[in-house]
């Protein structure tokens, strides 16, 4: 399902009989993701490519681990740019990146209430 | 496995959704994860437990993974020449790979990680580590036998060729020209002590009065 914000496959190929350690990731993900993208807004507001290349690295990790695959691409575009020092583009794709991050925290905001712990 | 130790494994992530991810997907295998949450942690943490593998991010706050590994290398430590898994989320161009096995990497993984695949891998490296160590015991082993062989190889004293004996009196003549008694040039010659006795010829020829009553009962 390539238009889903998050490919749930991901983790329930490995873990799907065990909701409560998903509940845990999932949680934690939309928890450091809010953490993280405060941080990134706050790079790219100061133009300051190493925090802002730092930043979108963590968000492109833990969006490949949860299967965020669109969140994961941006902060890919964000990072190669950063560490190119070319910061041109970064708000327009941070602007991006909120977007998905929001749309991927609204699906799993409600997958999480089908996950019977 | 036929040793009974189970092994341990470094996972080194600053993300801590990454390093739950991690110890939950080897949870099936028989082994111990220890976490650690920076590059700087990692190089104590090494040098705290005997690790058979390290799986090892790339890209961290601090120190990078790569520091983390020449680190580790560079210790004067038994096991510093431990295998290093890097994992990555970056999509590695032939440069970085380089630069990777350069510090001392044996494989990559890339994030997301496969369940399969790291478990394979892990488990991969757990048995050599187990098989290398059961040789090791044996080794000792054999070495503590051969000790044992030598020293007693050392204490038997052998006595080879031709001992020249007297006719008439049995005395021996010695490599220096010297004539011992037979008791003599063996105890020093040998590991080997007399205890006097008569046979019972010599009694009979020595003693015939108390061969005679010994006949006689």
């Amino acid at each position: 399902m390539p238009h889903e914000p998050v490919n749930l496959n991901r983790l329930m190929n490995d873990f799907g009989d065990d909701p409560k350690f998903l509940t845990e990731i999932y949680s934690a993900y939309l928890e450091d993701g809010t953490e993280r993208t405060k941080l990134l807004a706050e790079a790219v507001a100061n133009q300051d490519a190493e925090k802002c290349s730092e930043c979108a690295h963590a968000i492109k990790g833990a969006s490949a681990n949860v299967g965020a695959e669109r969140v994961r691409a941006a902060a890919d575009q964000l990072e190669r740019d950063a560490n190119a020092g070319d910061l041109s583009r970064a708000s327009e794709i941070l602007d991006t990146l909120l977007k998905e991050f929001e749309e991927v925290r609204s699906f799993l905001t409600k997958f999480l209430t089908t996950l019977t712990p | 496995m036929s040793t009974s130790v189970r092994q341990k494994v470094l996972i080194v992530d600053d993300s801590p959704l990454a390093r739950k991810l991690l110890v939950q997907m080897l949870a099936d295998l028989e082994i111990t994860v220890v976490a650690a949450e920076s590059g700087e942690e990692a190089v104590k943490v090494f040098q705290e437990h005997d690790f058979a593998l390290i799986l090892l991010d790339v890209m961290m706050v601090g120190i990078s993974g790569l520091e983390a590994a020449k680190n580790i290398r560079a210790l004067d430590h038994e096991n510093s020449e431990v295998p290093i898994i890097f994992v990555t989320a970056t999509s590695t161009d032939a440069n970085s790979v380089f630069e990777g096995y350069e510090a001392g990497a044996v494989d990559y993984l890339h994030k997301p990680v496969d369940k399969k695949t790291l478990c394979s891998k892990v488990s991969v490296f757990c048995r050599i580590r187990a098989q290398r160590e059961t040789i090791q015991i044996q080794l000792e082993e054999i070495r503590q036998k051969n000790e044992q062989l030598e020293k007693s190889l050392a204490e038997i004293k052998v006595l080879q060729g031709l001992v020249p004996i007297c006719a008439s009196c049995k005395n021996v003549r010695d490599d220096t020209g010297y004539w011992h008694s037979i008791e003599q040039y063996f105890t020093e010659n040998a590991q080997t002590e007399f205890s006097h006795s008569i046979c019972p010829n010599c009694s009979e020829k020595l003693y015939p009065e108390l061969a005679l009553k010994r006949k006689s009962r």
